[in-house]
This record gives structure tokens, C-alpha cells and sequence, in this order.
């Protein structure tokens, strides 16, 4: 594949307090290492990007909570991408941000930075359901947050919303979502929990402190919102995303069109050139072994946990889970087959007719894509579309 | 060495009261192991048998012994299978010798299998030497359980031997005993051989070995062998004794135990309980007792991928080398295709045929649920057929009459438990005979219950309802005539032959319902609706709805990490490949055996 421009992943491994579902990659001790891990940041892009300054069209600050770094971190690390790569002009800049971490002054600064667009993890307006996920803020201080955002121009913003939460009612989501749109967000992403082995609430679930979320519920919440969103005028883009006309999130965009995209920072994951990586996750750890001397060659670091080459298999699989996952684009069927030089319907002929059978899929305009009923069962569809490895 | 310095002897316990342990400790303290050679319990060699902490084989060992007046004695132990399954192998096992080790735990007191090992002992008129074991923990009570022994058994309190298997105490004692009490083997050299096969096992260098006591007679290693019950001959590849290891001897006589290594190619043409001869000078009579063992539980095992037919078929030969007692013959499934019709001595030789194919052969099986073989008389021809797989049951009205096995059942519990007991007994068709207290707060309940009732899950409910406290033991007691009818199951609308069970048409009902249930929450939903039924004739008599999967989405893509997106969609996707399709319904290996499951209450 033609890797016109790419996108830039970068992680920041800190939060204060670790949510009681989180499996992320993310560290509440490490605090203080937060301006030596944004210099390790640019140390990184300099041995993934020698010399040739490849042009980029989005960075995403993920995490972790990267509104703990303060304004100067981030504006080190964006000045290093300018440095190392060739950034657009009208990239599309985002900022995960938990709504307590942010005040106007912080705001300010970040936008100078060149940030331009904010990711606020709000996932529940309810007191109970926010304290079950242990999250540390309260409605009233992301109604705060979105203020001061606007107040200095950041006004693309995306807000995310979990459901499925146990003790949640389908009422008690409806109240979130509309919540919600009433702050006008240019962009939705609304979640389903998954309860992850070794969380706490893994643990509350099996001594029997939660009761397992009940999937149908969780449908009917998911199908709730799907309307509501299309009634307030938001295209319903990814399977769990939601954009303004015009405001889809171009980094997400890559993911889910297969593209190429660097990992920097502990925990990260990349995909460019034909291979697959990881960075290693823990932060210590990477920040020695950065200070390693002979990096393997673009796009890898000497902080590579593990990599490998994508095979053709793997690289159709990918691309059917990943593709599929964007409702209105779906997938191509002619760049399909002049990429891999087969059609899909050759490479997976009965299943294609079960899925179309069962109404999962269905193809319009020599796309293919997922019907109505297809975006509840996706799981269903991505894993019927792996192909063994030969 | 004279005869008269032979002991043949075997410990009988009730299981965990330590018949390993002090098989152990004898070896020790006879010198036949070092400790360096000392691994944990010696006699219980199979991996399976030590983990599941129960004597499957018998096997034998030879130890010698410097007693105290000085003579230096030959000890044979025979080791008895641990579990009610191998009643038959024990009883056996106990033939070949002239007393027993009757081990008791200390804290527990005698229970079920002690008095049923004890009484085939009896029969087989053995010198019973009483042991009250594990007497170094502090809840020992050595001196009532020396008690019991006298009440229940009739043998004096002052006999019993108190020791601790575990530290050694008083081991010694017991050697003593052995010599003292138990009588050396009578013996005639003179008399055509008799040796009483007590096991045997398959090698593959030299084909099945007999485990023999030899009672009458000698035999030269050059000469040639014959079994009296099939007049199969043999000409032995090696004739020895076990040290514990085999070890080749010239002779072997009157009065010893050994092995005949037979170059036969099945245990079944050397089965258990047979009796060894010479082929120029055989016998008149055998040695008295032989039975082929036969099968009471059946079920049929299937190959989760239809490619490892061939693969399971190859293992379950190899595994009957060494089991006379496992029978297996095709059988074709509309539900799981091809597969095995298996024949166990009970549920728990099933459990352990399954998890070897399993661990050693690497096999993923589906098992259906076990049953038990039924006999029918057809209606109009008044034929007689025999059924070991309820699928195979001719719908109701064509068949007169059917009949199926029950079995004399003893409960020894703590009479604290004895209605919950009747209580379970009751519910699955158990007929009360009778009750004995052979000490106080104890009680023996004996019941006859057909053995479909109690292969499944009924131990379990046993030991649940009693907190562990109740025993169990049984042996046949031959065919009953009962109301019994097929009980179908149809998974979307279509009869799966493998789940049908046979029950008594007053719990059909009730059985359905609960099976339907089972199942219910066995088989995951599907894209569609998954109606499933129970059905007795072509009647249906209870239902339930899997309903149609509604959502099924991967949470959030974190930061990019596609590689773990694929990698659960191929872990997903390697979860279906392990279900049967039945239709086009995905059904899981689990639910094959929901039936194990169900509940009485
Ligand atoms: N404390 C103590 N434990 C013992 C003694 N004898 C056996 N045990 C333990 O009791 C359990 C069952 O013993 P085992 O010999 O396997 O019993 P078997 O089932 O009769 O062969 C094991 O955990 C032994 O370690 C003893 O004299 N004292
Ligand atoms: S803020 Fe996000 S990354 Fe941090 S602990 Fe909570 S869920 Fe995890
Ligand atoms: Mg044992």
C-alpha cells in the first residue's frame, strides 16, 4: 500500500486514579516522570524518522490521562513533530482530557500548542454509574470543561459515553445521551463495557458485588442512541461513533481503513511500512531503552516490544474487520480485489452468502458493508471473515 | 526357603485411610526400596491413579522380612483397586492371598467400603488383621475406632494394631503380625498347575503379563501355559516375581506370587479371575469364581473433529490391551457422526477411559451422557433385543416389555443423615430393604435402585447432602421390569439422537423440563431463534427458546491496537470450531452431558 501521509499515536501512560473497569496501559505511581517521558517521546520520533521528514495529517494523544502534561510538555512534543516529520497545516490535532484535570488557564495554553480538537471521558451523566466506574469527576465539571473549551476556541470536541454499565437502566442512559447533546458535541463515542479480566470490577462481578450486565439491555441502549443521535443530526459513521456532518475523527479514520499510523510512547501500538509493532509498556522500561544506540530502521524503535511483518492473510483479514467497521464507507470491493488480487466473494464464498443470508451484510454501490442489524452483530461477522493462517 | 516362610497378604481400606501410605512404609522398612527410590506411593503408578488418589490396577510386590524369631520371610502384597467399580478385580485380588491389612482411619472410623472389602474378605476366607491408621493426628481416636472394630467386625479390641503410616509408628508391629497371623499358603507341588490370573497388563515387548498367585502345582519357565476358561495356549516369554521391579526366576510354585509373561496379544484372551494351567498337564477343575466382567454403563464417545475418527478408534484398541473390561464397538450418530459406543464397569472407569484418551491421546471428545443397558421384548414377534444406547429404543407400543438393571445399594452414614438419605434414595426410584446400627449414631441403609438412577450425579448428591460423611458400595442385583419410555430431545424442530435419554414415564415430565432447561442455558443464541423441546412419543411434553443473539460488538479500538481485535475475533472464531453443528445450529461438547446436571429438587 501507498503510504501517503500518515497518523501519529502517542501515548501517555499517567492517570491519577485507575478506573475501576481499566486495562489500559497506565500508571498512577509514575507521575513524576511525566517531563522526562515527553523529551523520551521526542527522542523516540527521532530514531523512527531519521531523516526523512514524512508528511503527517493527524496526532492523537491518548491514554492515560494526557491533560496531566502540562503545556510546555505538550508543546516539546509537537515541536518535535514538526521537527522530525512534515505536519499540515490543517492537521487534525486531538487530546484525550478527563474533565477534572482542566481549567481555563490550562486550556489556554493547550490550544497554543497547536492541540485543536478535545476527547473528554465523560461516559456517564449518572452519580451512581460514575461512581461505580470510580471516576473522579462529577456531570457539573464537564459542563465546565466544554465551557472553558469553547472559551478558547477548542469547540471540536468528542464526548465519550459508556453503557452497558451494571445498575444502568435503559432510562438512565437515555438520560446521559440527551444530557449529553445538549452540549452541542461535534462528535460521539459511545462504548459497550467490557468487564476486563483483572479489573475491579471483574472482581465485584465474580464475588457477586455487580450482576453481569444483561447483553439485551445493552442492545436496546445501543439502538436507542443510534436513534437518537440520527434525530439530533449526527452521522452514525463507526460502528461506535458519531460525527457532525464533516467531523469525523480523520485519525480514527486511518484505523479503520487500514492505514499506517506510528505507535510512540510506552504501550503503543503501530502499523507502517508491512509491519505491525508494539511498544513496550512499561514506562521505566521505556524510557531505558531508548537510551539504547542502533534503532532497527523506520518505523521501529529501540523500545520495540514485539513486531511482524503483515502477511497477506493477516492483511485481509484486518482489512474486512477494520473496513466493515465504517457503516456508510464500508468496503470497496474493486480496491479489494486490485489490492490482494482476488475477489471477496472468492476468498470467502459460503460465508459471504450465509452473512447476506442472515442479513448481516449486504452490498450497494460495489461496496460492502454491514446492515442495520449487521452493526449489533459485528462480532459475529469480523470473526467469520478471519482467515486461517495457511 | 521353605513354604511355610511365604506370606500372601493385601490391605483393604476404605479409600484415603491410607492403604497407600502403608503399602509405603512396608517396602521402607523391609529394605525392597530405598528412600532414594521412594517415590510417592510406589503401588499407585498411573498418573491418573495418583492424581485422582485411587488404586485402579492391582499390582504386587515382594518383600522380604527378618522377623524377630529370626527366619527371614517372603512377603507378597497385592495391591486391591480402590474403587466399588473393580468389586469383581478385588474380590479377585483378595483370592490370591491368605490375610488382609484392615486399615482404618482413626478419625473417621469404619465406613462402606471398609465393610464390603472386609466381607469379600470374609468370603474369602482370609485372616483379617485389624490396623487403626493416621494415629499421630491430633484427632485420632484410636481407641473407639479399636471399639468399632470389635462391635462392627466381631474382631477384639486388644488386636487391633494403632499406628501412623505416615511417621512410621508401629510399623514394625505390623510385619510382626503379618508373620504371626497370617498362615503360610497350603501347598501340593505335586497337583497339575492352578495360578489365579489377579491382573494382568499388556507389553509391548511381551504381550500381556499375568499377574498370578499360584496355588497348586509349578511351572518351569520353558513350559507351556494354557488359560482354562478359552483353552487359549501360550508358551512364555518369561516367567519372574516382582522385587518390586520383575525380575525373571526359573520356577515359580505353590504358594507364590509372580508373573507369567504371556506373548498373548489382548488381555481379554488372559482375563482376571481365570485360571493358568499347563498345556501337558492341565488341570481338572479351575480355581473356583471365574466371571467375565461385563459392562453396566455405556455412553457413547465422539471425536470433536470427525478426522480424529480413526485417531480415537486407535486409542481405545490400545487402551483395551490393558482393560479387559472396556468394550466399545461403532456407532453412528445423525448428530455427531461417527463415534464409539462405549462399555464401562461404571462411571468412574468411564471417567478414567475418558480422561486418558484425552491427556494421553490428546483427543478432544464429545461423551454423550452415560446410560445403562436395557433389555426389551419386542411386541409382536416377542423377540428379545438389547439396547445400549437410548436412541435405539423402539417407540412406545412396539415393544411389550422392557427391563432394565438394579442394583443392591448400602449407605453407612451418620444416622443425623438418614432422612435426607431416604430423601434422595426416594426421589430416584430406590426401594428401602432394610437398616442396621452397627454402632452408635451410625446406620447402614440398604436399598435396591435401578442403576440408571444412580450413575448420574447421585455420589455427588450423596456426599453434598451429607457433607461428605456418607459411603456408598452396591453390586448388581440383576434385571427389573419398569414403565420406562424414550425421552427425545429436538433442537430446532429436529430430533438429536445423542440426547435422548431413557426415564421412567412418572418422571418424564419432570426430567424434560429440566433437561430443556439445561440446555437452554448450554447452548449459546444463535443468529436466529433456537426452539428446543422434549418430547416423549411424538407428544412434547416441555420446551424452551434460545433466543436470537441480539448484540454481539467489540468495545473500544485502543489505541490502534488492532493485533488484539484479531486476535480475540480468532479466538472467537476457534471457540465455534470446537461446537457440533447440528443443523445449523452451533451446539457446544458441554451440552452432550446437560443430562449430568440436572437436578432433583
Ligand atoms: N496424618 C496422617 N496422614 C496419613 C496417614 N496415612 C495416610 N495419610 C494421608 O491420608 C491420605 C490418604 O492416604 P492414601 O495412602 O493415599 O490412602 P488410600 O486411598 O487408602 O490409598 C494421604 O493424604 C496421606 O498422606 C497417617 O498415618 N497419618
Ligand atoms: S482515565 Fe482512562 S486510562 Fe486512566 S484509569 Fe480511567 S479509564 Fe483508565
Ligand atoms: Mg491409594
Amino acid at each position: 500500500m501507498i503510504e501517503t501521509s500518515l497518523s501519529l499515536y502517542l501515548h501517555i501512560p499517567f492517570c491519577k486514579h485507575r478506573c475501576a473497569y481499566c486495562d489500559f496501559n497506565t500508571y498512577t505511581s509514575l507521575l513524576d516522570l511525566r517531563e522526562v517521558y515527553a523529551d523520551a517521546l521526542v527522542a523516540e520520533m527521532a530514531q523512527v524518522a531519521g531523516d526523512a521528514r514524512r508528511p503527517v495529517h493527524t496526532i492523537f494523544f491518548g491514554g492515560g490521562t494526557p491533560s496531566l502534561m502540562s503545556p510546555a510538555a505538550l508543546g516539546r512534543i509537537l515541536d518535535g513533530v514538526r521537527t522530525h516529520f512534515a505536519l499540515a497545516p490543517d492537521a487534525e490535532v486531538t487530546m484525550e482530557a478527563n474533565p477534572g484535570t482542566v481549567d481555563l488557564e490550562y486550556l489556554t495554553a493547550v490550544s497554543q500548542t497547536g492541540i485543536n480538537r478535545l476527547s473528554f471521558g465523560v461516559q456517564s451523566v449518572v452519580p451512581s454509574e460514575l461512581a461505580l466506574l470510580e471516576r473522579e469527576h462529577d456531570f457539573a465539571t464537564v459542563v465546565e470543561a466544554v465551557q472553558m473549551a469553547r472559551q478558547v476556541g477548542l469547540d471540536n470536541f468528542n464526548l465519550d459515553l459508556i453503557y452497558g454499565v451494571p445498575g444502568q437502566t435503559l432510562a438512565s442512559w437515555a438520560q446521559s445521551v440527551r444530557t449529553v447533546l445538549d452540549l452541542d458535541p461535534t462528535h460521539l463515542s459511545l462504548y459497550c463495557l467490557t468487564i476486563e479480566p483483572g479489573t475491579p470490577m471483574q472482581r465485584w462481578l465474580l464475588n457477586g458485588r455487580i450482576q453481569p450486565p444483561d447483553p439485551d439491555l445493552a442492545a436496546d441502549q445501543y439502538e436507542l442512541a443510534c436513534t437518537l443521535l440520527a434525530e439530533h443530526g449526527y452521522d452514525h459513521y463507526e460502528i461506535s461513533n458519531w460525527a457532525k456532518p464533516g467531523r469525523e475523527c480523520e485519525h480514527n479514520l486511518t484505523y479503520w481503513r487500514n492505514g499506517a499510523y506510528l505507535g510512540l510512547g510506552a504501550g503503543a501500538h503501530g502499523h507502517a511500512a508491512g509491519v505491525r509493532y508494539q511498544i513496550v509498556k512499561q514506562p521505566r522500561v521505556y524510557l531505558r531503552r531508548l537510551q539504547e544506540s542502533s534503532a532497527p530502521g523506520y518505523p521501529l524503535s529501540t523500545a520495540v516490544a514485539a513486531s511482524h511483518p503483515v502477511n497477506r492473510t493477516e492483511a485481509i483479514s484486518d482489512t474486512m474487520m477494520t473496513q466493515l467497521r465504517l457503516l456508510n464507507e464500508g468496503l470497496d470491493l474493486a480496491a479489494f480485489q486490485a489490492q490482494f488480487g482476488q475477489s471477496v466473494a472468492e476468498i470467502y464464498n459460503g460465508t459471504l452468502d450465509q452473512l447476506v443470508d442472515w442479513g448481516l451484510v449486504g452490498v450497494e454501490n460495489g461496496r460492502l458493508h454491514l446492515t442495520q442489524k449487521g452493526w449489533f452483530l459485528s462480532n459475529q461477522v469480523f470473526y467469520r471473515f478471519m482467515l486461517d493462517e495457511a | 526357603m521353605t513354604q511355610s516362610n511365604i506370606r500372601n497378604f493385601c490391605i483393604i481400606a476404605h479409600i484415603d485411610h491410607g492403604k497407600s501410605t502403608l503399602a509405603d512404609r512396608l517396602l521402607q522398612e523391609t529394605g525392597t526400596i530405598t528412600e532414594r527410590e521412594m517415590q510417592e506411593q510406589v503401588l499407585d503408578s498411573m498418573d491418573l491413579e495418583r492424581e485422582k488418589g485411587v488404586t485402579i490396577k492391582a499390582s504386587a510386590v515382594r518383600m522380604k522380612y527378618t522377623a524377630k524369631d529370626g527366619e527371614e520371610y517372603i512377603m507378597n502384597l497385592i495391591d486391591t483397586p480402590g474403587h466399588v467399580d473393580f468389586g469383581y478385580e478385588v474380590s479377585r485380588a483378595l483370592l490370591g492371598c491368605e490375610g488382609a491389612l484392615l486399615v482404618v482411619d482413626a478419625t473417621q472410623g469404619i465406613e462402606a467400603q471398609t465393610l464390603a472389602n472386609l466381607y469379600l474378605a470374609l468370603d474369602a476366607d482370609l485372616e483379617i488383621i485389624p490396623v487403626v491408621n493416621k494415629i499421630d493426628l491430633p484427632a485420632a481416636m484410636p481407641e473407639d475406632v479399636a471399639e468399632e472394630v470389635e462391635n462392627i467386625i466381631g474382631l477384639p479390641a486388644e488386636d487391633v494394631i494403632p499406628i501412623s503410616a505416615k511417621t512410621g509408628q508401629n510399623i514394625g508391629a505390623v510385619l510382626e503380625a503379618i508373620v504371626k497371623r497370617v498362615p503360610p499358603p497350603t501347598i501340593d507341588y505335586e497337583a497339575p498347575l492352578r495360578a489365579l490370573v489377579f491382573d494382568s497388563h499388556y507389553d509391548s515387548y511381551k504381550g500381556v503379563i499375568a499377574y498370578v498367585r499360584v496355588f497348586e502345582g509349578k511351572l518351569n519357565k520353558r513350559q507351556w501355559v494354557q488359560m482354562m476358561s478359552n483353552e487359549v495356549t501360550a508358551e512364555p516369554i518369561e516367567i519372574g516375581v516382582f522385587a518390586p521391579a520383575m525380575k525373571p526366576v526359573d520356577t515359580l510354585s505353590a504358594g507364590e506370587v509372580g508373573y507369567i509373561a504371556t506373548g498373548l496379544k489382548t488381555v481379554r484372551e488372559c482375563r482376571v479371575g481365570d485360571t493358568i494351567t499347563l498345556r501337558e498337564y492341565p488341570a481338572k477343575k479351575p480355581l473356583p469364581g471365574y466371571q467375565a466382567v461385563k459392562p453396566m454403563v455405556f455412553a457413547g464417545f465422539y471425536p470433536t473433529e470427525g478426522e480424529d475418527y480413526s485417531l480415537l478408534k486407535e486409542a481405545l484398541e490400545r487402551l483395551q490391551l490393558n482393560d479387559a473390561a472396556l468394550v466399545f464397538e461403532q456407532e453412528t450418530s445423525d448428530a455427531l457422526n461417527f463415534g464409539f459406543r462405549c462399555g464401562f464397569l461404571g462411571l468412574f472407569h468411564m471417567e478414567i477411559i475418558q480422561e486418558r484418551l484425552e491427556r494421553e491421546y490428546d483427543l478432544d471428545l464429545i461423551a454423550t451422557a452415560p446410560s445403562v443397558r436395557y433389555e426389551v421384548k419386542m411386541a409382536h414377534t416377542g423377540e428379545e433385543i438389547v439396547i445400549d444406547s437410548p436412541a435405539d429404543l423402539p417407540d412406545d407400543g412396539n415393544f411389550e416389555e422392557i427391563r432394565e438393571p438394579w442394583m443392591h445399594v448400602q449407605i453407612f452414614t451418620p444416622d443425623e443423615y438418614y432422612g435426607v438419605v431416604m430423601d434422595l434414595v426416594i426421589k430416584r426410584r430406590g426401594e428401602f430393604v432394610g437398616q442396621e446400627y452397627p454402632a452408635p449414631g451410625r446406620v447402614v441403609l440398604k436399598f435396591d435402585i435401578p442403576l440408571a438412577e444412580i450413575i448420574i450425579d447421585f455420589y455427588d448428591k450423596l456426599k453434598s447432602g451429607t457433607r461428605g460423611y456418607a459411603s456408598m458400595d452396591y453390586e448388581t442385583a440383576g434385571y427389573r421390569a419398569s414403565d420406562l419410555v424414550k425421552l427425545e430431545v429436538l433442537v430446532n424442530k429436529a430430533p438429536v439422537d445423542a440426547l435422548a435419554m431413557i426415564v421412567h414415564r412418572d418422571m418424564a415430565y419432570h426430567r424434560g423440563q429440566k433437561l430443556v432447561t439445561a440446555l437452554k442455558n448450554k447452548i449459546p443464541r444463535q443468529m436466529f431463534e433456537v426452539p428446543i423441546q422434549a418430547a416423549t412419543g411424538k407428544r412434547v411434553i416441555s420446551r424452551a427458546t434460545v433466543k436470537a443473539m441480539r448484540k454481539d460488538v467489540l468495545a473500544k479500538c485502543y489505541g490502534g491496537d488492532i493485533t488484539r481485535k484479531r486476535k480475540l475475533l480468532e479466538k472467537q472464531k476457534k471457540g465455534k470450531k470446537r461446537m457440533k453443528m447440528i443443523g445449523t445450529v452451533e451446539v457446544p461438547q458441554e451440552a452432550f452431558m446437560a443430562v449430568l446436571s440436572l437436578n432433583d429438587d
